[in-house]
């Protein structure tokens, strides 16, 4: 019998190559491990790991601050090379990954925005370029229970990639409900 | 598409083709998903047409492919715009002050050249970033510290010429004050070196920064005199332990006594930076009859503001610093400071936040509260919203307005007034605007940086434009009391140089007389530091 460690030693989370943008974003190739990160002071972030973990992928966890994620994981594998990365995040930090995914000649390809409001519901907002269709569908479906939804995305057949270089956030006004967001980074491939 | 200024499309073509034989096929980036990622992330012009862009950028691995591309440059009369690793958030980012100017991209100039941990120095190219060079430094086990901004992702070098600032102790912790030794690639091409950089064999690069004759090294910060390739920092040796303390006073005016002594104790070298806070500030958003009193227009007698801190028992201010060296020392020297504070202060009180003893291991330097105090790089400033007092409202970026104003109490009390007064003639009055709970930064050793931030949007060209007018009758407002800013955004720049209007401007007519003698053709950086050349110097003020 197959065990779940197994699974997760030797499966492997493959992003089906169904669809690429306009501006011709690549997919990772059919056999790579997708790395994803999360920040595990929410439990959205925490639930969204643990559903990604269950579907293959490798699930590294930080508190708030990337800084050591970056100086002894990322840094050394985005200098080997452009290694996707996928994470439920603040938005600040993946500003932070962003920029250095830049160097790497990456971009973040996927983005959602997650903002609670002050009267418990979840207000979701995709970056212009990947508004589509198939992730219209899916925010208006997913309400609070959107950790799971977006880990489903992330491992779906389908869903659009597109550069969201330098997107804004939901550009709410100040408040103590600080927005997540889900995004991917990956490499761009050049036409 | 974005294009050089002046330039016909087949000169921009041929430009291109010299480009990629001075620096080869991947240096040159025209594509618009390259180019878009120099567009400064924290612009208050975000989208509208005054926003500057880049053409191209250029990105050189080695000092000579910068001469080639400045030689293609200087022929061609195309403006360069050089950025360190374009980190510069706040201040202007990896936006040119002129549209259509090529950026300069030196992250591939990453090398650490050399760190000495004997006479504390390190020598480094401009794509060094602090998470590398202190990742240099912990990897071949050196005995030095870095002293690092709050994040800790940006240049090395970049920050110095930004006259850019960090954490520990003084003359560290100015970084355009601690370097020593520069080498430079000029308009013409030539490379130049500083200081004993200027003298063939010399050893000391790095240790003695006048050499001899004019200190020219200036010209090269907050300006377009060149493109630096190299430059020599004094670093701080590891002391025995870092001790962090706090002292918290009760009433508005135990500021000017605080403040009094802690310049004492810094200016005497026995302590490092001492942050202000005011524990009120926070407070206000638990209790709202506290912000009811901030905003009142008597605020600034401070009476009703200390009978409140007295009956909620908080303090009106608190200033968390850290002592470095033996621990004989340093507990001596607490001891002392506790006892002229309890003298000029009647009620301050003491906290031993924390007590560090070197070397840490991994996990004890993940413990620290506050890393940059001791020259760990981090990224927490980023994590959340990262709310804070200099950055209060986290939009998408902020503009940072930084007055500098002598290091006296008085001059805190009455730069609270004045800014606070003229926010509310604005109509802007929030708990972020300036008031009773603004707190002076202390990043710069001689005086205070009266600093304050307003946001900025990448969705919302309304926030933007409230934010540019704040900042300009703020700017004004400062170089009226004599409060002028220390650093800039390209947005600004020129606005900020005009209020140092000494002698009918003297100031920037001399920098423009260099200027038009060092680079006649204006291709360096037009326009940064407040100044242009003369082909763009018209019809401006």
């Amino acid at each position: 019998m197959t065990t779940r460690r197994e699974v997760l030693g030797i499966g492997s989370v493959v992003f089906a190559c169904m669809w690429v943008g306009a501006n011709g974003v690549e997919w990772p190739t059919a056999g790579r491990t997708i790395r994803t990160i999360f920040d595990n002071r929410f439990v959205e972030a925490r639930t969204f790991a643990v559903a990604m973990q269950a579907r293959g992928a490798l699930a590294q966890g930080f508190r708030g601050d990337v800084t050591r994620f970056w100086q002894e994981v990322l840094r050394a594998e985005w200098a080997r090379g452009s290694v996707p990365l996928a994470g439920m995040t603040s938005p600040g930090t993946l500003f932070c990954l962003e920029r250095w995914a830049w160097d790497a000649g990456m971009r973040v390809v996927f983005r959602v925005d997650h903002q609670r409001m002050r009267d418990g519901s979840v207000n979701h907002h995709a970056a212009s370029a990947v508004d589509l269709p198939a992730v219209q569908s899916v925010i208006r479906e997913m309400g609070d229970d959107y950790p799971r939804y977006m880990a489903n995305l992330l491992i779906a057949d389908k869903y659009p990639q597109a550069c969201c270089a330098s997107a804004s956030g939901v550009g709410a006004p100040p408040h103590r409900l600080d927005p997540l967001v889900t995004w991917v980074i990956a490499p761009l491939f050049r036409t | 598409m974005v294009m050089p200024p002046g330039l016909s499309a087949t000169q921009w073509k041929a430009a291109q083709q010299e480009f990629r034989s001075a620096i080869g096929e991947d240096g040159l980036l025209l594509s618009d998903e390259d180019t878009v990622l120099y567009r400064d992330a924290y612009s208050a012009w975000w989208g509208e047409a005054e926003e500057k862009l880049v053409a191209a950028a250029l990105v050189p691995r080695t000092l000579e492919q910068v001469q080639a591309l400045v030689r293609v440059a200087a022929k061609h009369k195309i403006p360069l715009f050089p950025i360190s690793t374009g980190k510069n958030l706040g201040y202007g980012g990896s936006a040119p002050n002129l549209s259509g100017s090529l950026v300069v991209d030196l992250k591939r100039m990453n090398r650490v050249i050399e760190v000495d941990d004997k006479r504390h120095f390190a020598i480094v190219e401009p794509g060094v970033s602090y998470f590398d060079l202190y990742a240099h430094i912990r990897a071949n086990a050196l005995n030095v510290w870095i002293d690092c901004p709050d994040p800790g992702w940006g240049s090395v070098v970049g920050n110095a010429l930004d006259h850019g600032v960090g954490h520990t102790q003084g003359v560290y912790r100015d970084h355009f004050l601690s370097h020593a030794g520069m080498e430079v690639v000029l308009p013409n091409g030539e490379v130049m070196r500083t200081g004993m950089g200027a003298m063939p064999g010399a050893e000391t690069f790095a240790d003695f920064r006048y050499g001899y004759g004019p200190y020219v090294d200036g010209l090269f910060g907050q300006a377009g005199f060149g493109i630096v390739t190299k430059m020599g920092f004094h670093l701080m040796p590891p002391p025995e332990v870092a001790l962090t303390r706090r002292v918290t006073a009760l009433r508005t005016n135990d500021i000017v006594p605080l403040v009094e002594i802690f310049n004492e104790l810094e200016h005497l070298n026995l302590i490092g930076m001492p942050i202000y806070e005011s524990p009120m500030f926070e407070h206000q958003f638990t209790d709202p009859t506290l912000i009811k009193l901030a905003q009142a227009a008597d605020w600034h007698d401070g009476k009703a503001l200390d009978a409140y801190a007295v009956s909620n028992n908080i303090s009106r201010w608190s200033v968390t610093f850290a002592l470095y060296g033996p621990m004989e020392t340093v507990e001596a020297t607490w001891r002392w400071a506790k006892a002229k504070f309890t003298a000029a202060i009647p009620g301050a009180r003491f906290d031993e936040v924390e007590t560090l003893r070197f070397p840490l291991d991994d996990s004890q330097v993940e413990a620290i509260k506050h890393k940059v105090i001791v020259g760990v790089p981090n990224m927490n400033i980023f994590q959340l919203g990262a709310r804070s007092a200099f950055n209060p409202h986290p939009f998408d970026g902020h503009l940072l307005f930084s007055p500098i104003i002598p290091k006296t109490g008085q001059a805190v009390l009455k730069a609270q007034r004045v800014f606070g007064d003229g926010m509310r003639e604005m109509g802007v009055v929030t708990p972020y605007s300036y008031g009773p709970f603004t707190v002076p930064a202390t990043w710069i050793p001689r005086a205070f940086a009266f600093t304050n931030g307003f946001p900025v949007s990448r969705s919302d060209p309304k926030v933007n434009k409230r934010s540019r007018e704040t900042m300009r009758k703020l700017i004004d407002l400062g170089a009226q009391n004599g409060w002028g800013e220390y650093r800039a955004t390209p947005l600004f720049q020129e606005q900020v140089m005009g209020t140092y209007s000494f002698n009918n401007n003297i100031l920037r007519r001399f920098c423009e007389k260099l200027k038009d003698a060092v680079d006649p053709d204006g291709i360096m950086a037009p326009g940064r530091g407040g100044f242009w050349p003369t082909r763009f110097r018209e019809g401006r003020s």
